[in-house]
């Protein structure tokens, strides 16, 4: 469901990737899902494209679940050899940086969570109430940092939450939105968007 | 790797009855169950060693789920639930008491030196966490579950996220941010201790690898 080292758009799943797909589709079919939104890059609709045959469920793309944006510089070159290692890290790095500066068409720190920000307003919006969302890991991350603090997250905030939090491949994490309110803890409500579970892969045994 | 799996007792008969739980309050009979359903489930993790919060309803979790491990398990104090004004133990999370400490509390939680009552506060609630987190990094086990408390365990997951250094106002966004576990609900947390070129980049040796994973409830 993500992979968070490789930039490449067309990058495809590995046969333990499909393996994974079809597990975490078999446990999709036990949960209510109304729609499938994918992200358009092929490994995360490769994945989408199993559970959708699994649960009869149909698959809209959207841009706001893409992983991370590397330079394209990086996506279309062995980016491994220097002298684009240096451009890869100083792009790694402005995810983390007050100073905001972008490599190349790269996203930086506040283009991610400007990003983050769009895909939970979007999700508010749709009509469905049960949505499976294919993504990736490094996006899977930004969005929950942005459930936590909002836009008040400061870039060495946002670079602990990234180091210490981890996801698996075909991973589930479920957020609820509830405009309401709903009592999470003792009668203490929560407005909002709130992280229910974190990267749930018991069905990878 | 060290990994450690983090359980929330099973439901209490307070909890049942939306009451905030006392020291003593035991498990009933659905938190029995839900007690055997997660011990079935860790039978599948290679956990060699149980260590519960000295709390009864964490005991009694703990002791269904080392029984069917067949493996030791200890007691510790630094698992116990956070600590709240003893004024408002047994009474009705929905009653007016709670609601106004709520209030009180969640208010000023980022307020340096803020104490509620004879509660624990910020300052003691993170330094019991990572003491918690030093005890289980010393242990010679590989595979720890630890049996502890819903409140706690938001503390648990800020303080191995965000490290020593770990704010008010970062554990406030995994308070709010993070739905109460579930009873017998699984969070794993890993270490690993940093290689020489992480030392400089690293905040914390812990990572969160789930959180509140329930599937074994159906």
């Amino acid at each position: 469901m993500r992979n968070y080292t490789q930039g490449d758009h067309q990058s495809p799943l590995t046969a333990k990737g499909r393996e994974q797909a079809v597990l975490i589709a078999e446990r999709c079919a036990k949960l209510p899902v109304d729609i499938i939104i994918s992200s358009t890059m092929r490994r995360a609709q490769e994945t989408a494209q199993t559970i959708s045959n699994r649960i009869g469920t149909q698959i809209e793309s959207s841009d706001l679940f893409h992983e991370r944006k590397s330079p394209t510089i990086l996506d279309s070159n062995e980016r491994y050899r220097s002298p684009l290692r240096q451009m890869r890290d100083a792009w790694l790095a402005s995810f983390y940086s007050e100073s905001g500066e972008r490599v190349e068409d790269g996203e930086n720190f506040s283009d991610i969570m400007t990003r983050a920000g769009e895909a939970l307003a979007y999700l508010e919006t749709r009509p469905e109430n049960n949505i499976l969302v294919v993504a990736h890991g490094f996006i899977l991350r930004t969005v929950l940092s942005h459930v936590l603090f909002g836009k008040m997250i400061s870039p060495e905030e946002f670079r602990k939450f990234i180091l210490s939090v981890r996801v698996e491949n075909t991973g589930i994490s479920v957020l609820h939105f509830d405009p309401d309110g709903t009592e999470t803890y003792d009668n203490m409500p929560i407005k909002g968007w709130f992280m229910r579970v974190w990267n749930d892969h018991a069905h990878l045994g | 790797m060290k990994s450690i799996y983090f359980v929330r007792h099973g439901e209490s008969v307070h909890n049942a009855a939306k009451r905030f739980n006392e020291l003593q309050t035991p498990l009933s009979e659905r938190g029995i169950r839900q007690a055997g359903e997660i011990a079935e489930r860790a039978s599948k993790l290679s956990v060699e060693l149980v260590v519960a919060s000295t709390l009864k309803r964490a005991q009694q979790t703990a002791a269904v789920v080392a029984k069917r491990l067949g493996v030791n398990m200890e007691s510790s104090a630094f698992f116990v639930e956070g600590i709240q004004s003893s004024r408002l133990l047994g009474k009705e999370v929905s009653g007016p008491e709670i609601t106004e400490a709520h209030k009180s509390y969640h208010g000023n939680f980022t307020v340096p030196g803020y104490r509620f009552e004879d509660g624990e506060n910020f300052d003691d609630l993170k330094e019991r966490a990572l003491a918690g987190l030093a005890y289980l990094e010393g242990r010679s086990e590989e595979n720890i579950l630890v049996v502890s408390h819903g409140f706690f365990m938001w503390i648990i997951a800020a303080a191995a996220v965000f490290g020593k250094d770990l704010t008010a106002k970062e554990c406030q966004g995994v308070i709010r941010g993070f739905d109460l576990m579930e009873n017998t609900g699984l969070t794993v947390l890993t270490f690993d201790a940093p290689s020489h070129k992480a030392v400089g980049e690293m905040v914390s040796p812990w990572q969160l690898k789930v959180w509140n994973d329930h599937a074994h409830l159906g």
